[in-house]
């Protein structure tokens, strides 16, 4: 019988035992197909070996220390853990308990750039009369800066100084239908009809209790909080110092489907309203936030000057760490974002229709969020 | 602090003792694991990619990989084949980046001028070792892992721990991948494969 090839290769390399090679020499001195068959398997292997062989050690490299190696490893883990440290903050940004935040786009992800961090109990004046979302507008920002420890504990202060809390969440409830939902939330829930396979169905629905709250800007606060970012130079806006914000983030419905590839989340609210007084300049103060994340003088001004303030959306989008496409959802304007590193296959998507915002997310393309938001009309 | 004497670590605990404390969060541990298995993985990966500077990143992120995710207790592991797999992995990975922007600098350079050869020997062995690294980065990953470490010198049971196969199937395998790596290579450098009569 003959020998495959892989015996074959074997046997040239005597990488088999001995009873099997005697055997296959037997075979090869009766078998002229086999004896080529090895032949050209041999001169395959010479001229990979002839080849492979240039790439010998080089001189200059060969020798190294592995303590030395050691000590540069340490630097290395040492500078991952703060890359690391903002990847977990736009994790933290994205899931658990601020996910419906985030995709419900309550107040404080909705506010300013400045006082996205840490996370989302916070807001600051940043919209003119009531602030509706109607759009989304992404801004790129430069993460590292906000990791600055000095700057998070200035905006602890600031902000446990200056929130008042005007109503008080009640806890969440669940839910088993829609209907109940509806009656709760004060507009019609909306679930899918069309999901991907792999998504439990019926989803586990919640409803999230509403807040209310009022910020008063101390301008020293903001100060210390433009300094500990190093962006000293950047003017305050006029009017800000004693201005008094409020925020109403209502009711959120979130339903979550289980996967084995993770959860996909939908979420739904009316638009939190954020009121501010009319003598603040929201574009003035629009393009200090985005100097403070970041941005170029000139490229803030320019932006500043192009976003309706007081209907867009800000949603900050860490610079390396995400990205973001305009698209166009069930007739509305929405925006997706997603890691930029990922697998590719974790979105986020947010849209606006009919004064009710609607978040999706969860282990699906960009593609499918549209089409599963689509079948909820 | 200066480095340890070898004898005072005249205790060699094994590769799964060390990871177990490791994963138990000792750090010395870690740093045993690494002095131990550096040498190894950093000069495999200095003949694939040849030069210190490449190595030294590309082992480092294999120190990284294991630092991140500590391989799962309750199994019996190969550490050096793990290592050994993760660094042909990775430095699979440089070479292609390499052969991406090679070729996208050979079609730059062609169109400024037409090739002259340079008859240095050092400059033709570089070239050489670049089109070796041109023809693995276009070969499928597990091909160009098994040439490369079979001509490191590692034996079938070695290359079946290292690339996670069975040891029956290594011998296909690299069948397989000599004669993809043989065709290109014949592609490459035609009148070298003629003067050897293929």
């Amino acid at each position: 019988m003959h020998r495959n090839k892989g015996r074959l290769r074997a046997y040239l390399d005597k990488e088999m035992p001995a009873e099997e090679a005697r055997k296959t020499e037997d075979h090869l001195s009766a078998c002229a197909a086999c004896r080529e068959h090895l032949e050209t398997l041999r001169r395959r292997s010479e001229t990979t070996a002839s080849a492979l062989a240039s790439l010998a050690e080089p001189k200059q490299g060969a020798q190294t220390s592995p303590y030395a190696a050691f000590a540069r490893f340490q630097d290395r883990v040492q500078d991952s853990k703060s890359e690391r440290s903002a990847q977990s903050m736009w994790n933290q940004l994205t899931s658990g308990r601020w996910r419906a935040a985030w995709a419900g786009l309550t107040a404080l992800v909705v506010l300013s750039l400045f006082v996205f961090y840490p996370p989302l109990r916070t807001a600051a004046a940043d919209f003119l009369g009531i602030f509706r979302v109607r759009k989304f507008a992404a801004v790129p920002i430069n993460i590292s800066a906000l990791e600055n420890p000095t700057f998070a504990n200035v905006l602890e202060t600031a902000f446990s100084d200056q929130v008042k809390v005007l109503r008080e969440p009640g806890p969440s409830l669940t839910v088993n239908s829609a209907q109940e939902a509806t009656a709760l939330l004060g507009f019609e829930a909306r679930l899918p009809s069309r999901l991907p396979d792999g998504f439990a169905t019926p989803p586990a629905l919640n409803v999230e209790d509403g807040m209310a709250f009022q910020v008063t800007v101390n301008v020293e606060y903001v100060k210390s909080i433009r300094d500990a970012l190093g962006k000293a130079d950047v003017p305050i806006p006029a009017n800000l110092n004693g201005a008094r914000v409020d925020v109403d983030v209502p009711k959120i419905l979130t339903a979550f489907y289980a996967s084995n590839q993770g959860p996909f989340t939908l979420a739904q609210a009316k638009s939190p309203e954020i009121q501010v007084p009319p003598n603040v300049d929201l574009t003035q103060l629009g393009e200090f936030g985005l100097r403070l994340a970041g941005m170029p003088a000139d490229q803030a001004a320019q932006m500043a000057a192009a976003i309706d303030w007081a209907n867009t959306l800000i949603v900050p989008i860490p610079m390396g760490y995400a990205t973001y496409e305009e698209v166009s959802v069930a007739g509305s304007q929405g925006l997706v974002v997603g890691e930029a590193s990922g697998t590719g296959g974790h979105w986020l998507l947010a849209f606006e229709k009919d004064g009710i915002v609607y978040g999706l997310e969860g282990p699906l393309s960009a593609e499918e969020l549209i089409a599963i938001a689509e079948s909820m009309f | 602090m200066s480095e340890k004497p070898e004898e005072v670590r005249s205790v060699a605990l094994t590769d799964a003792l060390l990871l177990e404390r490791w994963r138990e969060g000792r750090n010395e541990a870690f740093e045993e694991i690494f002095v131990r298995h550096y040498a190894t993985v950093y000069r495999t990966l200095l003949r694939l990619l040849g030069t210190a500077g490449d190595a030294e990143d590309a082992a480092q992120e294999v120190f990284l990989r294991l630092y991140r995710r500590p391989l799962p207790p309750g199994r019996e592991h190969n550490l050096p084949a793990w290592l050994i797999r993760v660094a042909t992995h990775l430095g699979y990975n440089v070479i292609r980046e390499q052969a991406r922007r090679q070729r996208r600098q050979d079609t730059w350079e062609k169109e400024r001028s037409a090739g002259v050869p340079n008859p240095e020997s050092e400059a033709l062995r570089a070239e050489t070792q670049a089109g070796v690294r041109q023809i693995l980065a276009q070969l499928p990953r597990k091909q160009a892992q098994i040439l490369f470490l079979r001509h490191q010198g590692y034996s079938y049971e070695e290359l079946a721990r290292i690339m996670g196969v069975k040891l029956s199937s290594v011998g296909t395998l690299l069948a397989r991948a000599e004669r993809a790596f043989a065709a290109r290579y014949a592609e490459h450098t035609p009148r070298a494969s003629e003067a050897r009569g293929m």
